[in-house]
């Protein structure tokens, strides 16, 4: 177990506190498990949001499932990382991976309405047709699109993917330029 | 106007869904998650992880824990032949169920393995004063394979918890309320894998990957051995259970399982616990190689040389677990198999019973 001491479960936080970290929080619940609440709170939305544009319908399970692991995984968290969303936002990819077919099938309804209902409404460089795109983003590895979902929907810096998904920076950022020239040369086409 | 790349706003024009108010969906996850939150299997996290596919399954199954002071009716060990627990004895029944395994019938073109998975586990919950009340939750569950590899299961709703007595239930059911599946359960849920699809439950393997697996004892440790760096650090994660998993579960042919069997032999630490009996068949009980402070047991039919069963057992006594001792089983999975001719092919099954250790309570 990390011995940070700023994120040790001594030394509640009083009233005039700052808020706590999501490693102090972390922490916290070990002892005390409701303090995993508030960890919940803080990133449910984003978690959830992260969930339902990669996989619509099951982002509710996706979601639950990604804080049940967090959950019964808190005790091997980094303590020195005090924001946990890209702990949360890696294991919520883990899950996604694991629906894929309902990925693929999101991306799949997403090319078919596109190719029906026209141009997105984009300034530049060209307008880009929904179905071409998703089905850009369905022919990417997924690997590629993992590092894409995580950069692009859920606004991860490069290093907090590379935290998130277990993998060197420079492979972020390879697999990351490998993804938007393939979505670049879509919007371009 | 946004800062992002235009490339990169276009992906979340098209992906992100519109923000909304979704304090409702929180809600009904957080209820879910406290809920079974203080319920926790006391099973060690690698056996959990079968039980962690889809939502409700993976609350229930949160990690290893504190267990109650139940009531514990099975003792270590099979059937009392501790005298044979040398590892060559050990080595020399896992040598003879390779031989039997490699004579085993192939699948045939449209064949579908069925492997019925029943589980009886301990489940542990702590009441508002600390105190643990638990039950024994049986489960199952049913992979189905064909030759080439694809893939299917389905989850059975569980079964009904069997308490240590009247009084445990009452006393459960003051703090708790009756016991209720976590929802959507009780429901069959089924998915589907094709051949190149990675499955968490083969390893983070394909049925191809699987498929391709080394038939040579050497080879196949070998690649075992690579493995296990990928494999997640609450996964199975060492030689033995990984060579299990792949007994257990997917299409692994004839000779990739005499060749996992070989594996199991050559490793130290693997001895005879005893001998017992499954259904009418009788088995030999074998300790795996001790983890820190529980192993896995399996039960090796004589007649056929299958995996009939796994346990999961205490090595000393767990100071988070109240009243637990060595040799107190955590729980036990049984398992059935059928050869049928199309994956929507029912089987009924009559799971067979066993003779030997059971969790607490659970007979």
């Amino acid at each position: 177990m990390p011995t940070d001491t700023a994120a040790t479960a001594a030394d509640p936080p009083t009233a005039a506190s700052p808020p706590e970290s999501d490693a102090r929080l972390i922490a916290r619940s070990l002892e005390d498990p409701d303090a995993f609440r508030d960890l919940f709170d803080r990133h449910w939305t984003r978690v959830r949001r992260y969930a339902a544009a990669r996989v619509g319908d099951a982002a509710d399970d996706v979601a639950s499932e990604t804080f049940a692991t967090a959950f019964q995984c808190r005790g091997r968290y980094d303590l020195t990382r005090a924001d946990a969303a890209p702990w949360l936002l890696g294991i919520a990819t883990n899950h996604v991976r694991r629906l894929r077919r309902a990925e693929h099938k999101r991306l799949r309804a997403l090319a078919a309405a596109g190719a029906a209902s026209g141009p997105l409404q984009l300034v530049e460089p060209a307008p880009p047709r929904d179905g071409a795109l998703a089905h850009a983003l369905l022919q990417l590895d997924r690997r590629d699109r993992d590092v894409l979902a995580l950069f692009a929907l859920a606004d991860l810096s490069y290093a907090e993917i590379a935290a998130a998904l277990g993998i060197p920076e420079g492979t972020v950022r390879s697999r990351l330029n490998r993804a938007r020239r393939i979505v670049k040369e879509v919007l371009a086409s | 106007m946004s800062s992002r790349p235009y490339e990169i706003e276009a992906v979340r024009r098209l992906l992100l869904p519109a923000d909304h108010d979704d304090a409702a969906a929180r809600e009904a996850a957080w209820r879910s998650l406290h809920a079974a939150r203080p319920r926790r299997t006391a099973t060690p996290a690698h056996w959990s992880r079968r039980l962690r596919i889809g939502v409700p399954l993976a609350l229930a199954a949160a990690a290893a824990g504190v267990a109650g002071p139940l009531v514990v009716t099975g003792g270590h060990g099979g059937g009392g032949l501790s005298t044979l627990s040398a590892q060559p004895a050990a080595a020399a029944v896992l040598e003879r169920a390779a031989e039997q395994l490699r004579d085993d019938r192939p699948l045939g073109p449209g064949e579908v393995r069925v492997v019925r998975v029943d589980m009886r586990q301990l489940v542990v919950q702590e009441d508002a004063a600390g105190h643990a009340r638990g039950f024994v939750l049986p489960r199952a569950w049913e992979d189905r394979v064909d030759r080439e590899g694809r893939w299917s299961w389905s989850a059975h709703p569980d079964g009904a918890p069997v308490f240590a007595s009247d009084a445990a239930r009452a006393a459960y059911e003051a703090a708790f309320g009756p016991y209720e599946p976590v929802s959507p359960k009780p429901a069959v849920m089924d998915a589907t894998r094709s051949a190149e699809d990675p499955n968490p439950d083969l390893l983070g393997l394909s049925s191809n990957d699987v498929l391709a697996l080394p038939a040579d004892p050497g080879q196949l440790r070998a690649r075992l051995e690579a493995l296990r760096g990928a494999q997640p650090a609450d996964g199975p994660n060492d030689i033995a259970t990984m060579a299990i998993r792949l007994l257990v579960m997917g299409p692994t042919p004839p000779a990739l399982r005499a060749a996992l069997a070989e594996v199991l032999a050559q490793l130290p630490g693997v001895r005879v616990a005893g001998e017992e009996v499954v259904g009418s068949e009788l088995a030999t009980t074998l300790d795996l190689p001790d983890h820190d402070g529980w192993r896995t047991q399996v039960v090796i039919g004589a007649r056929d040389g299958r995996l009939l069963a796994t346990r999961t057992v205490l090595t000393e006594p767990d100071p988070q677990i109240p009243g637990s001792h060595a040799g107190m089983v955590l729980d036990l999975q049984v398992y059935s198999t059928a050869i049928v001719r199309s994956f929507a092919a029912p089987v009924a099954f009559d799971p067979a019973a066993v003779a030997g250790p059971m969790p607490p309570d659970a007979r």
